[in-house]
């Protein structure tokens, strides 16, 4: 997605523009989803997180601050809270395996899931990053697991974790950014830092 | 501060990206991120690559939830112009004149909405403040009173002042008692009666007939006079020092003050 765009939506959400709520939902719904449900397993639960979760991206969206994140990052870090803070609640069974959520979702014909012509391209370039590297960012980034969680989990000494963490967001860096979006990147945030006014207007 | 290498080397721009960081090592990595600011590209960067790997795991969210959410977010926004609900029509990117007059009279509603609850707030102030000076005063008055009835008491002709004398334990010590009988009141001046140890405190007495009878337990830290109980034909008034509570009996090889009450005997 265009930097102007981004710019766009942080724009109208800071100034309580009820419209971009769909924008978002629409962009990043399904996404979200995917990752609430890897959390707490239950669809049910995992509805009332997205929903909470938007309706406090819709009533904290003024503070949401550009220079610390991105946009995307500020609401993934509000729907895994959530998420979380459900699976701590009394009456809540995790069940073990990851594997029963995603394999019911992939025998389910509804989800288009299998289908999604961006999403192969995708998992092809993941599988470029290797199975120590993803393990602990998956725990970590998507199960909201703390580091000292992981060493116990995968039974790792701690400066093991650490080190695979900045490796591998590193490799992942590499995986997902060619050089020229990179390029793009910098080339919009050095614009951005001299023409603040300009991206501003022209949107 | 660190240079940019030891920074980079303690690994928590990484955990900063991944959201792990409390918020003073969050601290420490803005501070950084404002000292270095080609970081930010390697925050943003970090995070729009872990976007990008997220979105493999997007599963298509149910039916309706979409509808539900707008719904809720609608219901919340009381302040939403008229008719300007969410739709699915989210290809809007416009902005047209009636929207901006509903934000004007938005803005205005709000506006006055602060600027009344404000007023509010420091009237309410002002009466918080008024109604604690209002206690000050009545608390004032209640002392005032209190003094004006001892006064009165005092300055009756049927209140009779004994004056207490020490005796061997205290030579130099004497102490008041300001004794009415048409009242059924008494007060006791301490006077110059000496500082008890930790463990003990006066206590006074009232010999009725040969009988010693307690008519108070004397707190040698307050200076004004202090109410006890008036026992009718009493012969003299003692006081002795007891351990702290008070006796049953009088201990009378620590009397310290005593004297003779004038009247019907």
């Amino acid at each position: 997605m265009q930097l102007s765009q981004q710019q766009q939506l942080v724009i109208r959400l800071g100034n309580k523009d009820k419209t971009v709520i769909a924008e978002l939902y629409d962009r990043y719904g399904d996404t979200l989803y995917g990752i609430i449900l890897r959390i707490v397993q239950q669809e049910e639960i995992a509805k009332d997180v997205l929903q909470e979760a938007f309706v406090k991206i819709w009533k904290n969206g003024p503070s949401y601050d550009a220079t610390r994140g991105t946009l995307f990052t500020w609401m993934l870090n509000i729907c895994r809270n959530t998420a979380i803070d459900k699976t701590r609640s009394a009456n809540y069974r995790r069940r073990s395996s990851i594997g029963e959520i995603t394999d019911h979702l992939m025998n389910d014909h509804n989800h288009s899931y299998e289908t999604k012509p961006e999403l192969i391209g995708l998992t092809q370039e993941v599988n470029k990053l290797q199975d120590k590297y993803r393990e602990i960012i998956e725990l970590i980034y998507f199960k909201g697991y703390t580091q000292q969680e992981v060493t116990e989990k995968l039974n790792l000494p701690l400066g093991t974790v650490m080190s695979r963490v900045r490796i591998g967001l590193r490799e992942l860096k590499k995986v997902f950014l060619s050089d020229q979006v990179h390029l793009l990147l910098l080339l919009s945030s050095l614009a951005e830092q001299l023409f603040p006014i300009t991206f501003l207007l022209t949107g | 501060m660190m240079s940019k290498k030891e920074f980079l080397n303690t690994g928590l721009l990484e955990q900063y990206v991944l959201g792990l960081t409390e918020s003073e090592e969050s601290q420490i990595v803005e501070q950084h991120l404002d000292l270095y600011p080609e970081l930010r590209n390697e925050v943003f960067s970090m995070q729009n690559a872990l976007e990008e790997y997220a979105k493999q795991y997007a599963i298509a969210t149910p039916s309706g939830l979409k509808s539900n959410i707008l719904n809720e977010i609608d219901r919340l926004d009381d302040f939403s112009e008229g008719g300007h609900h969410i739709s699915d029509n989210s290809s809007r990117m416009g902005y047209s004149w009636s929207t901006w007059v509903g934000y004007a009279a938005l803005a205005l509603i709000t506006l006055g909405y602060f600027y009344q609850t404000n007023r509010l707030k420091s009237t309410q102030d002002k009466l918080e403040y008024q109604v604690a000076a209002l206690e000050t005063c009545n608390d004032n008055i209640a002392e005032l009173e209190k003094s004006q009835a001892i006064y009165a008491f005092l300055s009756m002709p049927s209140t009779q002042a004994v004056t207490l004398s020490g005796t061997a334990n205290a030579p130099q010590a004497s102490s008041w008692v300001y004794w009415n009988e048409e009242e059924q009141n008494a007060y006791v001046n301490l006077g110059s009666l000496p500082q008890p140890p930790q463990d003990k405190q006066y206590q006074i007495w009232a010999d009725v007939e040969g009988k010693m009878i307690s008519v108070g337990l004397l707190d040698e830290q307050r200076t004004e006079l202090q109410q006890i109980s008036y026992i009718a034909n009493a012969e003299s008034l003692n006081v002795t020092l007891e351990p702290i509570g008070g006796s049953e009996e009088p201990t009378v090889s620590l009397l310290y003050v005593n004297g003779k009450v004038e009247g019907k005997g």
